[in-house]
């Protein structure tokens, strides 16, 4: 293992697509999912990625684990090259939304854990087999579980394996793209705590990637807000929640639903219509398939503060005075 | 239940929803009774299997194939659903009931523009001229946020579903619902795919129109947060009965029975960073393995032995919150402040 400070480091990552549109023979429109995006998630930090669909979470999840290739920029893994290391899957691995669509289902689940180990010739068959069942015991399913199918385990069953199978070559840093999007919150609340549980025992760092506020509040040290592929806000996870100072930020937070008790003053009980999230122009209900990377800030068309300078300037990602390691990506911040 | 009850606009009553494989039954929804007020917002929540969109379903009479209705009444609307024919239903559906579901696309045909698709229930079901139908058409789009700015709601009555972006698309399955001013809409987790922000935006836009035409809603979510937002009433759905109801507050304040608390303990929005999520073991039984008692009773962290032998009776604890719990009782202490 490197000695490297950071698990994973993202320099200046950018990704393109070109969206096959118009003409057979024209030249696709392009479309910037990831935005120069850098960060850098320390050992053993669980770092959040939030935003809403379209973002270019996911493909920065992608991106780092190699399975989205030709990008720009500079991925590192325990201070690597994510192009140059040989042996990525032993250093990064990546557990997704839906397990049933990750797991071979022609494959018990033993066979499924030591599939990696198989790959990359680690031990021999009877070391695999164990190793594979000291993975069930850590995931919370008991090594009589190596002799079943998939399709014979619930939703939270079959991310436990997943997650096990991950953790098989013992990778430093896990991605985890909205590991519990899936499942019901009772089962939801067992898989937060085994990935807490495995951070301690393996000594992990993630990049948890999701959608659900809360469970990033919960979950992460820190947290980047991400919005039409470039990070708008990025510090502590209880600073960002606690103070949010980007617009998009504010508006993804005050939209959360709230468990705490309503007021009912008003006649018959009901509660006031949200007066915090405007009903912005639908135009703008899917800003990622705007091409918004050439000028302004990717927010301008939400923004209820926007005005001129937010058109024609991108806005840096600059570093707030206040909190530590705080930075806004808003002209105004 | 009694008749001073007259009010409700839907009055479901020991249903049970049978799925018939081979020649045996498993209950899918078991001795489920639910009201829902004129004009109230009931939020019915439970996780996946629990029986919530097969209940949805058999208010039209939509069950799916292989899924029968073995017991119980439904009366919409002061009429017993199980009485009517086909004629009978048909209108129903279209005018006094809509519907709006969780994934649009699938409910929306691809092919015709949405304004023919709102209008279609106008056509079927009121006198209005074809004038009247398109004007109203116009005013639903309107009023449900469709057209985009510098664009009329003719223009945007234009559109197909697949120019349209998911909240949008669910905004058309809600005007199809409402163009007919029904008195009930049922909503199967509308805002499930959704963004934080949009779903935001269509609570909004639920809410006023509750407000303004006085329907009622039937809001089913597995989201206690979703329905603590927007409901009135709540009822926690369990193994295909009602485990917990009352108002919102009652019920997210003082949760007495072990399922709402091991909900409400799961929810990593109200667990400080570090502390353990309270998570409940093992999972819903799936029909047909649910025993004879309380079917929480395997999960159940306070479980006694009477737990097995009989399915517990529902308590009323107070005003407008009830549970079905043997331990409800001794916990009915508690003190309900009006918030």
């Amino acid at each position: 293992m490197s000695t490297s400070e950071y698990a994973l480091e993202f320099r200046g990552v950018s990704k393109v697509y070109r969206v096959p549109n118009s003409s057979l023979f024209a030249r696709g429109e392009a479309f910037k999912a990831v935005d120069e995006v850098s960060f850098a998630i320390r050992r053993g930090e669980v770092f959040g990625l939030v935003g809403e669909s379209g973002c270019g979470k996911s493909t920065l999840g992608r991106i780092a684990t190699n399975l989205i290739g030709d990008s720009e920029g500079k991925t590192l893994v325990d201070g690597v090259d994510a192009r140059s290391l040989k042996d990525l899957s032993s250093h990064i691995q990546i557990v997704f939304q839906d397990p049933l669509s990750s797991l071979n289902p022609k494959k018990r689940i033993g066979w499924i854990l030591e599939e990696p180990l198989r790959i990359h010739k680690v031990g021999d068959g009877e070391s695999r087999a164990r190793a594979a069942n000291t993975m069930l015991e850590k995931v919370g399913l008991g090594s009589s579980y190596r002799k079943v199918f998939p399709r014979e385990l619930s939703g939270g069953q079959r991310q436990r394996v997943s997650i096990g199978a991950a953790l098989m070559l013992r990778p430093s840093i896990v991605v985890a793209d909205e590991p519990v999007s899936a499942l019901d919150v009772s089962v939801q609340a067992q898989i937060l705590n085994l990935l807490s549980d495995l951070r301690d025992d393996f000594g992990l760092s993630y990049l948890f990637i999701s959608h659900n506020l809360d469970v990033v509040r919960y979950m992460c040290d820190r947290v980047a807000v991400m919005f039409a592929g470039r990070i708008v806000e990025l510090g502590s996870a209880e600073d960002v929640y606690s103070s949010p100072e980007h617009p998009y930020t504010r508006q993804l937070i005050e939209a959360l639903p709230k468990l705490t008790p309503r007021s009912r003053s008003s006649p018959g009980g009901r509660r006031e219509i949200a007066k915090t999230v405007p009903v912005d122009p639908p135009a703008s209900d899917r800003p990622a398939l705007r091409n918004v990377s050439t000028r302004g800030c990717g927010f301008y068309a939400r923004c209820p503060f926007a005005s001129g300078i937010c058109a024609d300037r991108v806005p840096a990602l600059a570093k707030q005075p206040g909190g530590e390691g705080r930075f806004v990506r808003c002209h105004f911040a | 239940m009694s008749e001073e009850l007259g009010g409700d606009i839907l009055r479901i009553r020991d249903l049970r929803l049978s799925i018939r494989r081979q020649d045996s039954y498993f209950h899918a929804v078991e001795g489920l009774s639910l009201r829902v007020g004129r004009g109230e917002i009931l939020g019915l929540v439970g996780e996946s299997g629990c029986g919530k969109s097969l209940t949805a379903l058999s208010v039209p009479a939509l069950l799916p194939e292989g899924v029968e209705r073995t017991g119980g009444t439904i009366i919409f609307d002061g009429r017993d659903i199980s009485e009517l024919g086909p004629e009978e239903l048909r209108d129903i559906r279209g005018s006094q009931l809509g519907m709006v579901f969780q994934e649009p696309m699938t409910s929306l045909n691809p092919l015709q523009r949405i304004g023919t698709q709102i209008e279609e229930s106008l056509e079927l079901h009121s006198g209005l001229t074809r004038a009247q139908r398109r004007e109203a058409t116009f005013d639903m789009i309107a009023k449900v946020g469709i057209p985009k700015p510098g664009l009329s709601s003719s223009e945007a009555a234009n559109y197909y579903p697949h120019q349209l972006s998911g909240g949008l698309r669910q905004r058309v399955m809600i005007a199809m619902a409402l163009v007919c001013r029904p008195k009930l809409i049922i909503a199967d987790e509308p805002t499930t795919a959704l963004d934080v922000t949009i779903q935001a935006q269509i609570f909004g836009l639920l809410r006023s129109i509750n407000a303004e035409i006085g329907c009622a809603i039937l809001f089913i979510s597995h989201d206690l947060g979703v329905v603590n937002e927007l409901c009135d009433r709540v009822a926690v759905m369990y193994a295909g009965r009602i485990v917990e109801e009352g108002s919102a507050n009652n019920v997210f304040i003082h949760p007495v029975h072990e399922y709402t608390k091991g909900l409400m303990g799961s929810l990593p929005g109200r667990a400080r960073k570090g502390q353990r999520l309270v998570s409940i073991s093992g999972r819903v039984p799936p029909p047909g393995e649910r025993g004879q008692g309380c079917a929480f009773a395997p999960r159940c962290g306070k479980v006694r032995e009477e737990c097995f032998l009989a399915v517990p009776p529902k308590i009323e604890l107070g005003p407008n919150h009830s549970a079905s719990c043997v331990l409800a009782d001794a916990e009915s202490e508690m003190e309900y402040v009006n918030i």
